[in-house]
Order: C-alpha cells, then structure tokens, then sequence
C-alpha cells in the first residue's frame, strides 16, 4: 500500500483499537491458515500475542528455495510436525528441490513426515519434488490409508504398490509424472479410491505402463496428458471405463488407443489427441483395428455439448476428415472451439461424404487456427455455416501471412450462405 | 423446504424477517430449529444489527448452492464485489458474527480476504492497518526474528 493509502486506513480507524488481535486465537489461525507458512510465521513478529500463534496454524505450505539452507528447511518441518500432535492437519503443501552439496538421502525424511501428516488426519497433500534425483525416494505406504484425505496431489514422486488401501475420503487427485512400484499400481489405486471425482494423471516418460485402465464408479471429471518423446517406440492404451464421467480433457501426443466404455454422461470434451500418429507413423486408410478404434472414441464422446478440439495430426487431411466426422457424431453439440498449435501446409481434400446431416445444436464456435484461406478451410466454414440451423456466433481468426488480402478472404467468407438466420460471424 | 418465516433479532434490538431457509444458513439458527420446531423468533445476542444484515444478505445470495460452474462463478464475482463494501473493521466484526453465528462459507471468505489484505504487507505495514501495538522490546523483537530469520529476509525493510 502506498503511503496515501496508509493514511487513509490510519484516519478511518480513529480510535485505533487494536481490533485484530481482540480475536479468538481460532480465528486469527483461520486467517493465517490462507496464508504461506513463510508469511504466518512472519506475523510472530507483530506482538507479544502473536508471538507462537503461528506454531497454531494447521497447515504448512512450504517452498524450500525461501530457506537459504536446506538444513534450516529440513529443521524447520520437523519442529513444526512436532507442535499440536494431537491436533488435525488441514493441508500439507511442500516444493523441494535438493539439488545443491546438501543433497543426500536426507530426503528421505518425506516418508517420516509422510507417516506423522497421516497421522494427523490431513485433508490435503501436495508434494512436489523439484530435484535432479527425483524418484528417488519412494512414498510410504501409509499415505494409502490416510482416511480423512480429500485431495492428494504429487509431481515427480513414486508411489509405493497399493496393495492395502483405504481411502473413504478422497475426491481429488492428481499424479503429475509420477513413478509407480509395479506397472498395475496406477489402475489398483484408482479402483481402489471409492468417492474419487476428480483425476489427473500427467505421464512420466518412465511410469512402465503401457494400458492404463482407468475403472471407476464415482468418477466425473478426468484428465490424461502425455507429452510426446519421438524417437520412442511404443503402444500405449488409456482404457476409460467410468460411467458417471462428465468431463474429459486428454492432451495427449503418445498413447496410440484410446478407448472409452459408455460414457453416457459426458457433457465436456477437450481432446487434443493424434493417437500417436506423426510424419513417421502416418495414418494408413488401410489399418481397419485402429480406423475401429478412432471411430469407436468419436461415438463415445458423441454426447457431449462443449468440445475443444486440436487438429495437431500431421496429416492435414486426416486431421480435417477427423473433425468432419466429430461434427457429425455429436448430435448435442452446443459449443465448439477448434485448436491448433501446429499449421500444416499440405493439401488435400476435404471429405463430407454421407447424407447431409444438420447441425441442429450448435450454438457457438470458434476456429482458433489461423485461416489462411486456403480451399479446405473454406469448405470447412462452409460446411459449419451451410449445416448450423440455429448458430449464433462463429468465430475466425486469420493467419498474418494473409492481413494483406484480408479483404477478399472476408468477403468470400461472408458471401457464403448461412443456414441459420440469426448468425454472426466475428473475424479476429 | 417450507417457506416458513422467522425473525432474528440483533443484540440492538433490531429484527430481520427472512425466510427459513435462510435462516438455517446460520448454522447456529439451523440446531435451535432442530431442537425445538416450534420457534419462529430468534434472538441473537453477540451481534449487532448493521453486522446482522451482512450475514443475511449473504445468506441470501448463498441460499441456493448450485453446482454449475456458470452459477459458482457468479457467486465467486459477487463475493468479491460483497468483500469490496467493508473496511478491516468492519470484516473483523464480519468474523467474529460468522463464527458465532456458524456460517462456515462465509467465514472462509471473510478469513481469505483479511489474509489477501496482510499478504503484501511487511510486519510494520500490517500493524498500522490494523491497529496492532508493537509491545516487544528492542531485543525481544530482534529474537522473534532470528528464530526463524529465514521468514524475514530480503523485502523486510519498510516500504517507505
């Protein structure tokens, strides 16, 4: 606050009662507890009243790179897992990276302090460790029976093999390239989590699992991302198998089929998937199995009414056959944004084969991928525009290479003839 | 749920006509109903009128608790703007009315706030806003600090 500011406050409390420090201590740690721990144990120095009430605060939320040495950090969790033991822990929030001379097994110590946060029914749990020995260390098993856990969240860890589990509590998880004990870890785990919602799994290059099945009666929103790694062979599967899944977002340049068993409930589609096709592993018409499989995903996702899709396969004309075919197999479709990181420049040609199919619930879209105004996109514009009976807004944007000829690539697009009589067309 | 209606009565004296679902958002209203169904005015002893209304006009907007995401970000804006009305006084009397009258989601955000507020402060900054009186000596406060020095490096000094 600048020094106006404070002037201002200082005027409005005129009676200057310490009012802050009249509260409960309760109270005051509620308000602490929104804070990093770096800042609440900064307010020890505002008073004698607040002197230990930081030692109170039920959660730690940590980064060690605020600790000029990593014996100080390492002192300083212990101390505070020693304070309250018979208290409840609401989170425990740690980023570490252990990189310096200091490193050594001392690390370790993270399953010891997993084993008291357990103990001390924690609610949350987000562990990062940012350190060149990552996965190292691996977690204790007592972090499956932490019964009054809600969210558990773990980047480059590995988890020990689930093979006693009770978790009544959590609804969140997220395992960030994450290692595994055994390759069926993972999918023991998720099966095993009663009233899981909320799942995202971001793949390590080195988890060893080459089908993830994801069963799960309780599950409603699920997220899978792989980063692609050229140069590994491999075929992977992501077999989903929960049928109260709402929303779905894969990210995903690795895994080769995806396979999706009635997801009857899906509302939300973000995909941005090549089912590990790339210039090498092109997409042959021929490989019935895998047209099967592609077919198969579109139909599963069909119901959804929000869809984001990234046509990132190399194949341009696949790739624009493919959105074809999700425009057609999505009869609820209210929403549709088009992405791409990736500009192709080849040609082909755009197929909507079949019978006209209408558009009849599409509302909004947006083509994120910057036209150049080359045939096929046209033919994509006017498809959606011809098809659309109730669309209310496309948006474009266009690609710089063409800001020049602007003009007639606009009045081509508005000159084409749109089905629904109440559409905008916005040009970005 | 019945759209039955009940007065809270402030510590001031001054009462406030809502409906009984609103009401049960006060927790504390919520186990007296429970104990005895037959209530229909409330008195509320640790709370001031001007206080009372807050609570009620946040339970108000609160009495429905949608899941949909375009509802749940509605709320979120209007808490913020609700948040934006109150001096640090004011939100602190808020607290304390939120935790004797029991309405947990109300106390969240009054807590999130007040700590947003001391966030980017240093310790000297913090108790100006609040009033807070500095009753360490010289030394005491030279100890707090090196106890966990860690805690108070770099951007310490005062801002001027």
């Amino acid at each position: 606050m600048d020094e106006d500011g404070d002037k201002h406050v200082r005027a409005k409390g005129s009676d200057e009662v310490d009012w802050i420090s009249k509260l409960p201590d309760c109270l005051l740690c509620e308000v602490l507890l929104n804070l990093p721990t770096k800042d609440v144990v900064k307010s020890s120095v505002l008073s004698t009243r607040w002197r230990n009430l930081w030692k109170h605060v039920p959660g730690l939320d940590l980064d060690n790179s605020d600790f000029q040495e990593f014996n100080t950090f390492l002192n300083f969790v212990d101390s505070f897992l020693d304070f309250n033991t018979e208290s409840c822990l609401q989170y425990f929030m740690l980023k570490y990276d252990c990189d310096d001379d200091d490193y050594d097994p001392e690390i370790s110590i993270i399953g010891r302090w997993i084993n008291t946060i357990v103990t001390r029914n924690v609610k949350h749990i987000d562990v990062l460790d940012d350190s060149y020995g990552s996965w190292e260390v691996q977690l204790p098993s007592s972090i499956y029976t932490c019964e009054s856990l809600v969210s558990l969240k773990l980047c480059a860890l590995t988890l020990p093999s689930p093979k006693f589990v009770s978790l009544p509590s959590l609804k969140v998880m997220a395992l960030l390239i994450a290692k595994f004990a055994d390759d069926l870890a993972l999918e023991t785990l998720i099966t095993k989590c009663p009233v899981l919602e909320s799942l995202t799994i971001e793949r390590c290059f080195c988890d060893e699992i080459e089908v993830l099945r994801v069963r799960s009666q309780s599950l409603l929103s699920f997220t899978h991302v792989a980063d692609s790694d050229e140069g590994v062979v491999e075929d992977l599967v992501v077999e989903i198998d929960a049928p109260k899944l709402e929303y779905l977002r894969l990210s995903d340049y690795r895994v080769a089929s995806f396979i999706l068993n009635k997801p009857g409930k899906l509302v939300e589609a973000d995909i941005d998937i090549v089912f590990n096709l790339s210039s090498e592993n092109k997409f042959n018409p021929d490989d019935l199995p895998k047209r099967t499989m592609i077919r198969n995903f579109l139909v599963a996702i069909s119901t959804v009414k929000d869809l984001i899709i990234s046509s990132n396969v190399n194949d341009y004309p696949y790739s624009v056959t493919y959105l074809s075919c999700v425009l057609r197999s999505c009869p609820n479709l209210k929403t549709l944004v088009v992405k791409s990181t990736k500009y192709q420049e080849k040609q082909g040609d755009i197929v909507f084969s079949g019978p006209r199919r209408f558009l009849s619930s599409l509302e909004y879209v947006k083509i994120e991928r910057p036209l150049k105004g080359e045939a096929m996109e046209m033919k994509l514009v006017s498809y959606l525009l011809e098809n659309s009976t109730i669309l209310k807004k496309l948006t474009l944007c266009l690609d710089d290479s063409i800001k020049k000829e602007e003009s007639v690539i606009l009045k081509e697009l508005l000159a084409i003839p749109s089905l629904s009589t109440s559409c905008k067309v916005v040009v970005l | 749920m019945s759209s039955n209606k009940i007065v809270l009565t402030s510590s001031d004296g001054e009462s406030f006509e809502v409906e009984e679902v609103v009401a049960r958002k006060l927790q504390i209203v919520g186990h007296m109903l429970e104990d005895d169904c037959v209530i229909n005015e409330i008195p509320l002893q640790n709370v001031t009128g001007d206080i009372l209304s807050m609570v009620i006009e946040y339970c108000k907007t609160h009495v429905d608790e949608e899941e949909s995401e375009e509802a749940q970000t509605k709320l979120k804006t209007w808490d913020e703007e609700f948040m934006k009305k109150f001096d640090i006084k004011t939100l602190l009397q808020i607290i304390l009315a939120a935790n004797y009258l029991n309405v947990k989601g109300l106390l969240d955000l009054v807590s999130q706030t007040i700590a947003d507020t001391i966030k980017d402060y240093t310790p000297e900054q913090i108790r100006e806003v609040f009033g807070v009186e500095n009753d360490y000596t010289e030394e005491e406060e030279a100890e707090v600090r090196k106890e966990n020095a860690w805690a108070f490096d770099e951007a310490d000094t005062p801002k001027p």
